[in-house]
């Protein structure tokens, strides 16, 4: 065996040991290869035995190479802005490939490595078009920071409306993100048309998170932990595609899994006591109590999703290409049980004329069902004071039980059409689109009576090359929405209560009371909305020049004191120039602005 | 002791600006020499303009309110820099054998810090020797 081979076969075995991967799993005992049989190449990032080609067959065209080293680091202040996702140790650092092209097929193999943290491998292959594989896996780190929850104190430093405590001062917060993707398709030569697929990705997040919980009588006392994070997104999916001259339909089944492999904090809720007197009478306002003891908080439950899609694209019905596709899914939480259910279907249609004209037109219905939820409120009786005794309900017979309707519930109807033509090389195309669709909610009320939210959103577009080098792009837009999303009633109470001796008064207003005397309709979506942008470049073949300039400007005034606007301007410059065949460079400028208005309105009490 | 007494409304203005410049050189001279660098200059500000959510009508009746909003809106201030500069050099011993050198450079500078200061500068550094086989 040559001394390259033996090189080449060391690398791969190198490379497949490297601690790429926390995902090992069983050993499966690889089959025996003869000399000269061309694989089978097996996958090793997962553990398995890696199977050597006959060498000698590789032989032909193998490019190979190794790039080993050292690195440092070096972090002044505070790492998490400026090392977001950079590992900040030191040590060895390296990667390797290995690719070949043969008569069987062919195969690219690389690994890199910095850390335990930071590392990357890739695998891909083919066997004489049967068989195809992608596989590559990535990891980094990503710090957190750790929030102080000094911001809190914005408006009271007294300890009387908020305060807070941090458990894990000290905690770094960050996590390792890995992902790992994989792709197998078959495709037999006696049924070129049937092309089989496999599918593996994972997702994985691993570290510390700070977790919040907040207890709300006394004070406001927000209270932060650290929260260890073993997230795990699991996809398996197995697809087939038959394929024929003047189109394909493909059929995909995908099941997911997300997994949390650490327990949720534990929370303790403080006293409940008046801020004033510090006496427990006010129990019968509140839900727990210290005297619960330590509770599950900051709860991530595990979920499962399956989705099955059918697509189909015909090339030529009656000159227009048209796609269909359906999507059903259907989101499990394992913890409540609770499903919710999506169906969605595509259809679209495009022609285009040797006059010039083209016609494009996509249509989309779907559908959000989510389960409703009853949730029943723990009424807990008062120990001291005037209510000793009663709940809240005893007291103003209401009681706070409800059942959670979703507010993602809908049916929804999306239209998209765009008519072009194109008067010639100099004149260039004229684009018109009309956007249209309508969200008819289930459950949810965006402005009064009104549960459907209607968007029609017209276009027109200019593009042309005016002379040689030059290409010049103008776009402009405009939305009229009808009864975009808001909350109705969610601010600007404007009860006047007068003075009571205290809140045990049958006369006192109570919370409901306030939340009943709201009036305004509040939200962060425009009703109008106009965009318009201008693109216009030059090139001389050597160097080329760019500006773009784009123009927004929304705004929302349909429901009571909403007065809600937002404008944004965004420009960019770049130029790109190559003046030798040894020599390139590039500069770009890139300038935003924005102007948000929103209206605030708080409550004012005395006392 | 008393109750609610209406609402107070101001409406807010948030404005946000940056910018960014970015450049960059690529010299290749075939299995000799290849010089790199990316430069990089960002600065983003954005911030409230000062509300007061002063209640008039409350006030002219009562003492004066006991919460102070004349600084809240500094709490939304955004004001950061961040520079990053790559360069990097590959120099060819012989076709298949080179060394490699990185050097990558960022300072981020958080002058108006919004939960904690986190301002802080990032260098890495890194030399390989590398063989095409």
């Amino acid at each position: 065996m040559k001394t390259k081979t033996l090189l080449r076969i060391s690398l791969i075995l190198v490379l497949a040991s490297l601690p790429l991967t926390g995902f090992a799993q069983e050993e499966v005992e690889a089959p025996a290869v003869a000399p000269g049989d061309p694989g089978p190449w097996i996958y090793t990032f997962w553990g398995v035995p890696y199977t050597v080609p006959g060498y000698w067959a590789a032989e032909g065209d193998v490019k190979s190479s190794v790039e080993v080293g050292f690195y440092g680091t070096d972090v002044d202040g505070s790492p998490d802005m400026a090392a977001e996702y950079y590992d900040t140790s030191s040590g060895m650092i390296g990667d390797a490939t290995v690719s070949t092209h043969q008569d069987w097929g062919s195969l690219y193999f690389m690994g890199a490595f910095q850390s335990a943290d930071t590392n990357a491998g890739e695998l891909d292959f083919d066997i004489k078009r049967m068989v195809r594989s992608h596989n590559s896996y990535e990891s980094f780190i990503q710090r957190l920071g750790h929030d102080p929850m000094s911001n809190l104190e914005a408006t009271s430093t007294n300890g009387k409306v908020v305060e807070h405590t941090d458990f894990d001062p000290d905690q770094q917060y960050d996590l390792t993100y890995s992902v790992l993707s994989s792709r197998t398709e078959f495709q037999l030569p006696s049924i070129r048309a049937l092309t089989l697929g496999v599918e593996f990705n994972e997702q994985k997040r691993e570290g510390h998170r700070q977790a919040f919980t907040t207890s709300h009588c006394d004070t406001c006392h927000i209270k932060s932990q650290s929260h260890a994070l073993n997230e795990k997104t699991e996809d398996g999916t197995l697809d087939a595609k038959v394929a024929w001259k003047s189109g394909f339909v493909k059929g995909s089944f995908t099941s997911r899994k997300l997994t949390y492999g650490t327990n949720s904090v534990q929370a303790t809720f403080d006293d409940n006591l008046h801020p004033e007197l510090q006496l427990p009478v006010f129990d019968n306002r509140m839900q727990y109590d210290s005297d619960v003891g330590a509770i599950p908080a900051d709860m991530w439950p595990n979920s499962n999703k399956d989705k099955t899609r059918l697509d189909l694209v015909l090339n030529n019905v009656g000159g227009f290409t048209v796609t269909a596709n359906g999507v059903w899914s259907t989101t499990q939480n394992d913890y409540t049980g609770l499903q919710s259910k999506y169906k969605g279907y595509i259809v679209s249609a495009a022609k285009g004329w040797k006059n010039g004209w083209r016609l494009r037109w996509r249509g989309n219905v779907y559908t959000i069902d989510n389960e409703n939820v009853f949730v029943p409120v723990i009424e807990r009786p008062s120990i001291a004071g005037p209510h000793a005794g009663q709940t809240y309900s005893d007291v103003y017979g209401q009681t706070f039980d409800f059942v959670r309707m979703s507010a993602l519930n809908r049916d929804v109807f999306e239209s998209k059409v765009d008519l072009s033509y194109r008067f010639g090389r100099k004149l260039g195309t004229l684009r018109f689109t009309w956007d249209y669709d309508t969200i008819d909610r289930e459950n949810y009320e965006v402005l009064p009576g009104e549960f459907t939210t209607t968007t029609n959103l017209l276009g027109v577009s200019w593009r042309t090359r005016p002379a040689k080098g030059w290409q010049l792009e103008a776009n402009l837009k405009y939305a009229m929405v009808d009864n975009a999303f808001s909350l109705i009633d969610g601010a600007c109470s404007t009860l006047v209560s007068g003075a009571y001796p205290n809140p045990w008064n049958p006369e006192t207003p109570q919370y409901f009371d306030f939340h009943e005397a709201r009036i305004a309709d509040t939200t962060a979506s425009a009703s109008n909305w106009g965009r318009a942008d201008l693109r216009l470049g030059y090139s001389t073949g050597k160097t080329t020049v760019f500006g773009k300039y784009i123009y927004y400007d929304g705004d929302n005034n349909d429901g009571n004191l909403t007065d809600w606007s937002r404008s944004s301007n965004t420009a960019l410059v770049t130029v790109w120039s190559a003046p030798t065949e040894n020599f390139n460079w590039f500069a770009t400028y890139t300038f935003m602005d924005s102007d948000l208005n929103i209206p605030v309105c708080i409550p004012v009490f005395d006392g | 002791m008393g109750g609610q007494d209406g609402y107070s409304r101001n409406m807010l203005d948030y404005t946000s600006e940056s910018n960014t410049v970015m450049a960059g050189a690529k010299y290749t001279k075939k299995d000799k020499l290849e010089l790199g660098m990316d430069l990089s200059w960002m600065q983003a500000e954005a911030g409230l303009a000062p509300f007061e959510l002063s209640a008039a009508d409350y006030v002219a009746t009562h003492p004066a309110m006991s919460y102070d909003f004349s600084t809240t809106n500094t709490n939304s201030d955004l004001d950061s820099t961040r520079i990053d500069a790559d360069l990097w050099a590959k120099i060819f011993f012989r076709p298949n054998f080179w060394m490699r050198l990185r050097y990558h450079y960022v300072d981020y500078q958080d002058d108006a810090p919004y939960l904690y200061n986190t301002s802080g500068t990032y260098q890495f550094t890194a030399a390989t020797v590398g063989w095409a086989f």
